[in-house]
């Protein structure tokens, strides 16, 4: 009874005893009070002990559509015209600037479950840096080498050989210094398997991207050889690369089967050309797989 | 000097003195395990020739092998002049890579 007048400040206290009595039973909860607030201080506490210990949330980007459209229906049965077996032996494209003729049968190699070839990485690259041309300040400033480079580099009895690429990338040739590029994506090929590696000036690093995460450290102080050369042999100056890091890109979408490391390597090198993380999951790879055999009809149409 | 026949000593020369260009090139094809095969080549002859004589000696299928020039494809149907290539000019050629 008394409790419950206690919460009624309105109730006159009819004597002395029952507001002494009343009393009491306020300082009866003072001990008990006192270990909820000190318990309240502990675990506010803790949490933001816990707080500082959870890592950082990434801010979360606003991932574009561009990389993600999908086919028209019209682009649709051009490609499957291009897969048809009575293409097979017709020449479908020819790419001027790279002398890469695509027939129906190199094609194939585009279809689900297929592995990709070189000659199919080579156009898509070059297309890539065609786009890249078309308008200069939508993506980075790019060099991709073809899949011949590497293995022409590191050709030779000493496994590294400057001489026989030196006249790959002349100003001539190509039409803008390599030095001046921020990015330069290598096609690396492990017997069955597609890597990229990128020199990426604008970041001062050396990076590593392998659909099954493996790592290479020889490709790496191959390439950064290379690069000391290049400036040396085409401008002249002396660089050191020694504070450049090496990087073997973790987080990246992963291939979940056997045949999609082509597919994920020129993937790698669109986003990173674009100047965007690799924001795809290895579920969007059937919709790349069939764009890309979609970019080859285009240069006949232009 | 005596009166006799003029011999032509080196390269042949046009009207205006300026030596001729040699019609014939040497190509040196080089597969990835430093064997070179050389050819020599008419400098306007379609380097399909070479490349399938190439295929033939070495037993191999044209569609399996890609021919490089200095970092580009050679094409089949042009010429050792329409590629810009010099005599002693390497060749690179490799196997279809997949992956």
């Amino acid at each position: 009874m008394l409790d419950s007048l206690s919460l009624n400040r309105g109730v006159d206290v009819p004597s002395v005893v029952v507001y002494k009595q009343l009393l009491e039973s306020v300082e009866r909860r003072t001990p008990k009070l006192e270990h909820l607030h000190s318990q309240i201080e502990f675990n506010v506490s803790k949490l933001s002990l816990f707080e500082s210990l959870r890592p950082q949330k990434k801010p979360v980007k606003v991932v574009p559509d561009e990389p993600f459209v999908a086919l028209r229906k019209e682009e649709m049965a051009e490609v499957e015209q291009g897969f048809s077996s009575a293409n097979r032996r017709r020449v479908l494209v020819t790419h001027e600037n790279s002398n890469i003729e695509i027939t129906g049968e190199m094609l194939q190699c585009l279809r689900p479950r297929a592995w990709l070839n070189d000659e199919v990485i080579n156009v898509y690259f070059e297309l890539l840096k065609e786009r890249e041309k078309r308008e200069p300040q939508k993506f980075l400033k790019c060099h991709f080498f073809n899949t011949f480079f590497y293995k022409k580099l590191i050709g030779g009895k000493s496994n590294y050989d400057y001489k026989s690429v030196r006249r790959w990338t002349t100003q001539k040739k190509l039409g803008y210094s390599l030095i001046e590029c921020d990015k330069i994506f290598v096609p690396i090929h492990k017997e069955i398997h597609w890597c990229l590696a990128v020199i990426n000036k604008a970041e001062e690093k050396l990076q590593y991207l392998d659909s099954l995460k493996g790592r290479d450290t020889q490709v790496m102080n191959r390439l950064a050889k290379y690069y000391v050369d290049e400036v040396k042999d085409k401008c002249g100056k002396d660089i050191n690369l020694s504070s450049w890091k090496l990087e073997y890109v973790e987080d990246l979408p992963e291939q979940e089967n056997g045949f999609d490391c082509g597919v994920f390597m020129i993937k790698y090198a669109d986003f990173y050309s674009r100047g965007l993380d690799l924001c795809f999951q290895a579920g969007t790879h059937a919709i790349f797989s069939i764009e890309n055999s979609q970019g080859d009809p285009k240069i006949e149409s232009d | 000097m005596g009166v006799g026949r003029r011999v032509p000593v080196g390269a042949q020369r046009n009207m205006l003195g300026v030596p001729n260009r040699p019609t014939r090139i040497l190509l040196l094809v080089k597969d990835p395990w430093e064997n070179v095969v050389v050819f020599r080549i008419k400098r306007s002859a379609q380097l399909k020739k070479l490349m399938i004589a190439y295929c033939d000696k070495k037993s191999a299928e044209l569609d399996n092998m890609r021919f490089v020039h200095n970092g580009r494809l050679v094409r089949p149907n042009l010429t050792p002049d329409e590629h810009e290539m010099e005599s002693g000019d390497v060749i690179d050629v490799v196997p279809v890579l997949l992956g």
